[in-house]
């Protein structure tokens, strides 16, 4: 194996070493039931993601996504609801318009616009909300930890 | 002054002949040579010929040394000017210039803003700056100025006055339609002695509006000549139809010419031209007409021939 | 107001890379308006190039400060003790705004993070269009109350040129009206078509920046 190739793996060693914290805002109206399962809740913090309620998705701001990246998350998931069903009706598309531009800032700076997400969600139940986050640790998982944040 | 002691050009127009203009584009260099193959190929065929001026924003050959390259061998120019490229100090100085190199007729345009760049299929210069100190109305009436009272555009005298005749273009049917018979009652006001249109493939909706302009008396002050554009192609047309500004192609013509097999196509498109032709000639107060052929000049002396059009006056 | 957009990140990064302590400094006013340089841009970019800079290897400390109305002496007052602790200011401000500080920090090196791109109005929200170009000699009054001098894209005083496409928009942009398009709707809405028969004479530029810079007094305002 060529010592470029060994230096490569080592460094993926290095920032796999822990893994990588997906922090999940979202709008608790995308969800068929409150989320009051302490368990579950727990489970996924154990597994690095952690969720955060906002009143409405469009509660979130570019700045809040930049500052959360620079500080100690390696992922943003934002949960809103889709296009129609928005209770204050165009807080979904906001939200979408700023995830859009954050990612677009983010690519201009040479950082992996991956790391910023958004689903649009109808009344997901427990069971398939655990699933649907399950997938997206593991996807967060392959593109590892956030190399430009301050905190671990 | 009497158009005809200007310029052939305004001697034709001013004996109640009908005219004839054609277009000459500068080459994209100092090539001689291309400027007089077309010279050759159109010698005899037009009272005047229209030199461009950086047509689409594209750099060539400056008009007035495209013009005097024609004169010199025996063509009266029409040089074009813009005013996108000079303030009116280059525009009143370059008059004077084009006026001592023996230059006697002059189309005043607007120009095409610097983005245009040929339609995108050069690079042009679209990170220009341009200038648009004057408009083409002010430009008619700045030559109108310096030929007449022998007054550069701040009043200040020149020392002899410049015998251009006076062009300006109209686009008949670009919206608003409603004003553009004003904007041409402005560019005669102003001072244009004769004008030339954009491409006329609609004869019934060009009726219609010469015969405004013939309400408001314009015909008779100044000499209109139609553009017609010899066509080559369906494609073409459909292209014009669609996106050069108020050049409405009915769709017979464009069907007529796609009906064409492919080897009658130049010879339909020489058909179409004649005919238009024979048609505005009947339109009440045209004087002329000015015919171009995209870089296709060679059909030219066809298309003004079975026009009944030769030979020139 | 005034409409700036952001410079290109990339353009940013190479300008501070080289300092070890910046202030980001903001604009409350016309580029807040714009969402160009107010708050949320301020504390979006200084994140973002935090990030941009620590992937090269490169850390740098980034304080960040939104002056109220950065293209006034007085303003700047407030952040002249801060400006000692930094080696350099990206401020996104209107260039009024940057040269402000430059001139009242002579010794701070200012950089722009914003173009100064037009005197616009917000047609709706997220669209900004032009509206005038401080030619120093008003025709509005003459125009029905559109400026053909900044809308026209050839600032054509004598009607619409033959470049009008057939959906009534510009020559140059189908997204933008034919400014003499919307002065003749409005003279025949106005039932004065008439008054547009006549023929304008050539502007005097002399007013505009093409006289040379402005230095206006007042003298019943000065001290």
């Amino acid at each position: 194996m060529a010592w470029g190739n060994q230096r490569h793996m080592a460094q993926e060693k290095q920032t796999t070493c822990k893994d990588p914290r997906l922090l999940v805002l979202y709008c608790p109206r995308c969800l068929a039931s409150p989320l009051d399962d302490n368990e579950l809740v727990r489970a996924l913090e154990g597994q690095g993601c952690f969720l955060q309620p906002l009143p409405c998705s469009s509660k979130v701001k570019v700045s809040h996504l930049m500052k959360l990246l620079n500080e100690s998350a390696d992922g943003i998931e934002i949960l809103a609801c889709r296009d129609q069903e928005c209770r204050f009706l165009t807080g979904s598309v906001r939200a979408q318009g700023r995830v859009a531009l954050a990612r677009e800032l983010l690519s201009h700076a040479g950082l992996e616009h991956e790391r910023i997400g958004i689903t649009f969600l109808s009344s997901l139940n427990k069971g398939h909300f655990a699933d649907f986050l399950q997938a997206k640790i593991e996807g967060l998982k392959k593109l590892g930890v956030n190399p430009a944040k301050t905190s671990y | 002054m009497s158009l005809g002691n200007v310029s052939n050009l305004g001697r034709v127009l001013d004996s109640g002949s009908f005219a004839v203009t054609v277009e000459i584009g500068p080459p994209r260099g100092p090539d001689i040579e291309a400027l007089k193959r077309k010279i050759n190929l159109l010698k005899g065929v037009a009272d005047a010929y229209n030199v461009t001026d950086n047509q689409t924003a594209v750099v060539r050959m400056s008009s007035i040394a495209a013009s005097k390259i024609i004169l010199d061998a025996g063509l009266e120019p029409v040089m074009q000017m813009t005013c996108r490229d000079r303030n009116r100090i280059a525009l009143q100085s370059d008059l004077i210039g084009a006026s001592a190199l023996g230059i006697r007729n002059c189309l005043c345009l607007s120009g095409d803003h610097q983005s245009a760049g040929a339609s995108g299929k050069l690079k042009g210069h679209a990170g220009s700056k341009n200038v648009f100190d004057i408009d083409s109305i002010q430009l008619v009436s700045v030559l109108k100025g310096l030929r007449d009272d022998a007054k550069q555009e701040s009043g200040d005298a020149v020392t002899h006055p410049t015998p251009f005749l006076i062009g300006a273009a109209w686009t008949p049917l670009a919206p608003p339609v409603s004003f553009r018979t004003i904007r041409l009652a402005k560019k005669i006001n102003a001072g244009a002695d004769f004008i030339q249109t954009q491409a006329v493939y609609d004869i019934t909706k060009f009726k219609e509006a010469v015969a405004r302009a013939r309400d408001m008396g314009l015909t008779d002050r100044a000499a209109i000549l139609p553009g017609i554009i010899v066509p080559r192609s369906a494609m073409m047309l459909e292209y014009m139809h669609k996106n050069v500004p108020g050049v409405d192609v009915p769709e017979a013509i464009i069907k007529r010419m796609a009906a064409a097999p492919k080897e009658n196509r130049v010879a339909i498109g020489i058909d179409i031209a004649v005919e238009l032709i024979a048609r505005v000639i009947e339109i009440p107060g045209i004087r002329g007409v000015h015919v171009q052929a995209i870089e296709a000049e060679e059909v030219l002396p066809e298309v003004i021939k079975r026009a009944g059009l030769l030979p020139r006056p | 107001m005034i409409f700036g957009e952001q410079k290109p990140i990339e353009a940013l990064i190479e300008k501070i890379a080289g300092h070890k302590k910046i202030l980001i400094a903001g604009c409350a006013t016309c580029v807040a308006e714009c969402a160009a340089g107010g708050e949320e841009e301020v504390e979006t970019l200084a994140p973002l190039l935090s990030m941009a800079l620590r992937k090269k290897g490169i850390e740098i400390s980034i304080e960040t400060c939104v002056i109220e109305k950065q293209c006034e002496y007085e303003f700047l007052e407030e952040i002249a003790e801060k400006i000692l602790h930094v080696d350099a200011v990206l401020s996104l401000a209107c260039g009024i705004g940057v040269q402000a500080l430059a001139e009242r920090f002579k010794n701070t090196p200012v950089y722009p993070a914003v173009n100064t791109a037009a005197l616009t109005i917000r047609e709706q929200e997220g669209v900004w269009a032009t509206r005038c170009v401080a030619c120093g000699d008003c025709v509005l009054g003459e125009t029905f109350g559109i400026c053909p001098v900044s809308r026209c894209s050839k600032s054509l005083l004598n009607g619409p040129c033959g470049g009008t496409r057939s959906s009534g928009k510009c020559e140059i942009s189908e997204e933008l009206d034919c400014a003499w398009g919307l002065i003749i709707d409005r003279a025949e809405s106005c039932g004065k078509t008439e008054t547009l028969i006549t023929v304008n004479k050539p502007k005097n530029w002399s007013t505009s920046s093409h006289g040379g810079p402005k230095r206006k007094e007042r003298k019943d305002l000065k001290p």
